[in-house]
């Protein structure tokens, strides 16, 4: 078996250079400071980011933009797999298949639009990403699927064929996509507990410390907007949660679950587990729009609070999976972070909201 | 180039406030003054002076400058630098007027980004249609021929938000579009009265036609795309002597109001201070003189009455020992005074290569790449760097001429003994067959050739450092420390010890009386100079630690020292080995390859590739090693013998001034 030292000590090293690279805050900041789009991307490409500036130059197209950085942020997660082995190599693919999974879900719900609802998709297919990730897909069969079988051929072999035998034609006519999304990413986050628990010793324990905080955090998420903002029957919410971790189990929680949607009083489950987080969200809310702006500033929190942990990790030992781990974070952060920044410079966004909606 | 680092004076002026605009400007100009902050006046005085805000928004003056930066990237273009600066063309600052310009000029390039993005999106769509008819995908894609009953164009506006293609014929009317639009297109084609044609010929006519219309459609939107983009950055040219204009204003009112920081004011008058290095002395009084009308005064204080680790340390080297003097500044500054150190890291390094690497054939590669990659480097100043940076492209030329010295020294060509070496034939020591009478018999002799090599490198750095003790005044340290006489003494000790140890066969130690007396003297001398440092540091008055702390700590460090110094030299001589040990391995690795390419059932093309292949292994992971144990052992062996890195380096504002 392989020591820490040989198994992280090469690719640690690499991530760690390029996170320095990644946390350098200039880039944000020219980046909000560019009078336009166009300058914006000047930024990028002073940056290291000629691909995504060479496709801007040749479409003029921002999702097109949007898309090789998705793209460049893939092959670069797909280059950590090649350096680690065994379990570590398995987790860093099932979190590869988070990207897969938003790609699918895009493909499906673009099916959805042009097949149950009759609306062109026309240029939208360019946006997805055909080739493969972790699973075998055939993305074109599904943006042009007549039926639901045609799409469950597109995925078959790949855990994903499982998943969506679960559900008819009918049901997604009259349901719509939220329920076969919700059960991808359930099964999703079933595949990362798998992968993080069959991890040993440090590694384990720093995955599992990961997951839990993650699964915590969505579900908090998902008890909030689903089942306070959005009213959400009990028997329903309890099926969206993740099955894991600390406010799935609480006493609490499964109160809020089971009280009547109207009253539930989501200071009680914040209280009970994140003491702090009561501050954010208040039951008296007396409008939509105080309800949505208080669960965007939980959420806000709830991603401070899960960057803080992530750079925690980064001053453990420097020889575990916390480093590849952290990086997927940083690098997933980054590409929202420009993306949303070159966003609103498209819908001339001032500089002062852009920072106050994304950092 | 000085041997040393430039002697530098301090000027401090005082000129009328009414012409410190000018002065600005002329220091500016010159760009000799590196500014210091006016503190060692008495604080009575220092309490009249006052500071003026500046006179416009720095930071909003570079985020201009950046926009104006990040507009002309898109044009391909290479950026303006400090070479267009000139202070004549300075004018009154608008950076509000600038920034309209910028927007007003975004905005029309937004336009056109827009219509561009439209056009991409419809070109996306056909070759969607086009890429499923080439795999063979037919049943993705609706093709429909047959006639309508109202207008032809009203019928391809809605089609077209669909992204379908249609054409019209004499006989019938085509449509091609995706068969997952079908719903859709069936609605908009009955409204239009369609009739699908029932004539084989005519559908199939049709069908060909409209898929030749599909790529004559891609080909002329592709085209389209090409002059859009063109027209951007030939917009961008356009505008680019509007934008560099600005950008020079800019960045000269950036640089002045960086020096008026440095200014200070009294009711009437400015009052700064600066380093200057001695030769630019006069012109820089003269400017200041010039530019005031005379209405100024100017002091000069010489470096002597300031603690040298204050004064900003110039190191000029000439363009030819460039890449040597960046390798001196990434380990640290040279103190004030002290040698220069680029000289000696120039000869060491190539030396150390050339010994490492000594191949006629590889070093005429390396200079051909080095060659080749700092001219394209040159021809397309806006490529960024490679792995072959353009710092490496400059080094790689040096390294390829000095590994074709060490080929002619050696007599080694693409590792084959062609030509005659000018010394001995590394090849044929290292392989066993030396020639008879020669001096270098064995790879023994090589070790020996390169500890040799090291105690040169060595002492050169002693007897540097012991130069620069005595410009520095530092006696005791000349006198006591590791690397000052006590140290050589013990150094020169232990060679003799292990020179008596090796031409005794490995046998014997030398136990000559005076070799233990020496290291006792030697042994002591490292003990006393903490407390003789002390005594005299106290003596003149300075701030010292307490008695007891001090003994403490020689105690504790002396046996330290001892350590560091007896395993340290050794290991720094030892350390050259590497020399032999790489120059040994690339002769090896060469024979190696050429007994494969000579191995039984070899054709002679296979042969040629053999050897072809193992040189381009050779050139690539044999150069890289010996370019970093290179740097290595001149990082370690040699600088620490007298390098401190300490100095603080001298960066006046001027117009060459690096921008963020």
């Amino acid at each position: 078996m392989k020591s820490p030292v040989n198994t992280y000590g090469f690719i640690n090293a690499k991530l760690r250079a390029k996170i320095g690279d990644i946390r350098n805050p200039q880039l944000q900041d020219d980046l909000l400071k560019s009078g336009s789009l166009v300058e914006a991307i000047g930024v990028l490409r002073e940056y290291g980011y000629e691909r995504a500036a060479d496709v801007y130059d040749k479409t003029g197209d921002l999702q097109l933009v949007e898309l090789s950085l998705l793209n460049d942020e893939i092959q670069d997660l797909m280059n950590i797999q090649k350096y680690l082995s065994g379990a570590s190599k398995q987790l860093i693919k099932t979190l590869l298949t988070r990207i897969e999974v938003e790609n699918l879900k895009n493909a499906i719900r673009l099916w959805y639009s042009s097949a149950i609802h009759h609306r062109p998709i026309s240029y939208r297919s360019a946006y997805l990403i055909k080739y493969k990730i972790v699973n075998k897909i055939n993305y074109h069969n599904i943006i042009n699927a007549v039926t639901f079988d045609n799409i469950i051929d597109s995925v078959k072999g790949s855990w994903y064929e499982h998943v969506l035998r679960e559900y008819t034609l009918e049901q997604i006519e009259v349901e719509g996509l939220f329920d076969l999304e919700t059960s991808i990413d359930l099964k999703l986050m079933d595949f990362i507990y798998e992968a993080s628990n069959s991890l040993k010793g440090d590694d384990k324990a720093i995955a599992m410390k990961l997951f839990k905080m993650e699964v915590d955090l969505k579900n908090i998420i998902m008890l909030v907007r689903y089942g306070w903002f959005h009213k959400l029957e009990g028997e329903k919410l309890n099926k969206i949660l993740y099955p894991y971790s600390r406010v799935y189990k609480d006493d609490a929680t499964k109160a809020y679950i089971n009280a009547n949607p109207k009253n539930r009083l989501v200071e009680s489950i914040l209280k009970e587990n994140y003491n702090d987080l009561s501050d954010f969200v208040s039951s008296n809310a007396d409008s939509k729009t105080r309800m949505i702006n208080q669960i965007r500033e939980l959420e806000r929190y709830l991603f401070k609070k899960k960057g803080q942990l992530f750079e925690n990790c980064l001053g453990g030992k420097p020889f575990t999976i916390a480093t590849p781990l952290a990086y997927f974070y940083l690098r997933e952060q980054q590409y929202s972070i420009i993306c949303g920044m070159v966003g609103g410079k498209y819908y001339g966004v001032d500089a002062q909201k852009i920072k106050g909606l994304i950092l | 180039m000085s041997l040393f680092t430039e002697n530098m004076k301090l000027l401090t002026a005082v000129v009328i406030e009414k012409k410190s605009d000018e002065v600005v400007k002329a220091l500016l100009s010159i760009g000799a003054l590196d500014f210091v902050q006016i503190t060692n006046l008495p604080p009575d005085q220092l309490a009249k002076l006052s500071q003026k805000r500046p006179n416009s928004d720095r930071l909003a003056i570079e985020d201009t400058r950046r926009r104006i930066e990040n507009l002309l990237r898109q044009s391909g273009r290479v950026l303006p630098n400090s070479s267009l600066l000139k202070v004549e063309d300075m004018v009154s600052l608008d950076v509000k007027g600038y920034r309209k310009i910028l927007d007003e000029f975004s905005a029309s390039i937004s336009e056109i980004k827009e219509f561009q993005k439209n056009l991409n999106q419809r070109y996306e769509i056909l070759s969607e249609i086009k890429h499923y008819l080439e795999i063979g995908k037919r049943d993705f894609v609706d093709i429909r021929v047959g006639t309508i009953k109202t207008d032809f164009e009203k019928l391809s506006k809605r089609l077209s938000d669909y992204g379908s293609l249609i054409l019209k014929n004499e006989n019938y009317i085509a449509t091609l579009s995706l068969k997952r639009d079908t719903t859709n297109i069936s609605q908009i084609l009955d409204m239009a009265g369609w009739t699908e044609s029932g004539d084989a010929s005519i559908q199939k006519q049709g069908s060909l036609k409209i898929t030749e219309e599909l790529n004559e459609k891609m080909d002329s939107i592709l085209e389209e795309k090409l002059e859009l983009e063109n027209s951007i950055k030939e917009k961008i040219q356009a505008k680019e002597p509007t934008l560099i204009t600005i950008w020079c204003n800019l960045r000269l009112h950036e640089l002045s109001d960086q020096i008026r920081s440095y200014f200070n004011y009294t009711k009437n008058t400015t009052l700064f201070s600066g380093w200057v290095p001695q030769k630019m002395v006069q012109k820089v009084e003269e400017a200041i003189y010039s530019a005031s009308e005379g209405q100024c005064i100017i002091d000069q204080s010489e470096p002597s009455e300031i603690e040298s680790k204050n004064i900003p340390v110039e190191v000029k080297t000439p363009k030819f020992f460039k890449p040597f003097e960046k390798m001196v500044t990434n380990y640290g500054i040279p103190e004030y005074g002290t040698i220069n150190p680029t000289w000696f890291v120039a000869i060491a390094y190539l030396s150390m290569f050339m010994l490492m690497f000594a191949d006629l054939g590889q070093g005429f590669v390396l200079l051909l790449i080095g060659l080749i990659s700092h001219f394209s480097y040159k021809k397309n100043p806006m490529k960024p760097d490679s792995i072959i940076s353009r710092g490496i492209s400059v080094l790689l030329m040096y390294l390829g001429v000095a590994s074709m010295i060490g080929g002619l020294v050696f007599g080694s060509t693409f590792g084959f003994s062609i030509i005659p070496p000018l010394w001995f034939n590394y090849h044929s020591v290292v392989m066993g067959n030396a020639a008879l009478g020669t001096s270098v018999q064995n790879v023994y002799d090589i070790l020996g050739i390169t500890i040799i090599y090291g105690i040169i490198i060595i002492f050169v750095g002693l007897i540097i450092n012991w130069i620069n003790l005595i410009i520095k005044k530092k006696f005791i340290e000349l006198a006591f420390s590791r690397t000052g006489l006590t140290g050589a003494m013990l150094y020169s000790v232990g060679l003799y010890i292990g020179y008596i140890y090796v031409t005794s066969d490995y046998k014997t130690f030398p136990t000559d009386n005076w070799i233990f007396i020496t290291l006792i003297i030697g042994a002591l001398c490292l003990l006393v100079k903490e407390p003789l440092e002390y005594y005299i540091d106290k003596k003149a008055g300075k701030k010292v630690e307490s008695f007891s702390s001090m003994i403490g700590n020689t105690l504790m460090m002396w046996p330290i020292e001892m350590l560091e110094t007896f395993t340290g030299y050794m290991s720094n001589t030892l350390s050259f080995m590497r020399v032999a040990g790489l120059g040994i391995a690339h002769v090896s690795l060469m024979g190696a390859f050429e007994t494969l390419a000579e191995g039984p059932g070899m054709t002679s093309v296979f042969g040629i590739l053999i050897l072809v292949l193992g040189n381009i292994l050779v050139i690539a992971l044999e150069g890289l090693s010996a370019g970093i144990q290179s740097l290595r052992l001149n990082y370690y062996e040699f600088f620490t013998k007298f390098f401190t890195g300490k100095g603080i380096a001298y960066s006046p504002v001027s117009l060459r001034s690096i921008e963020r």
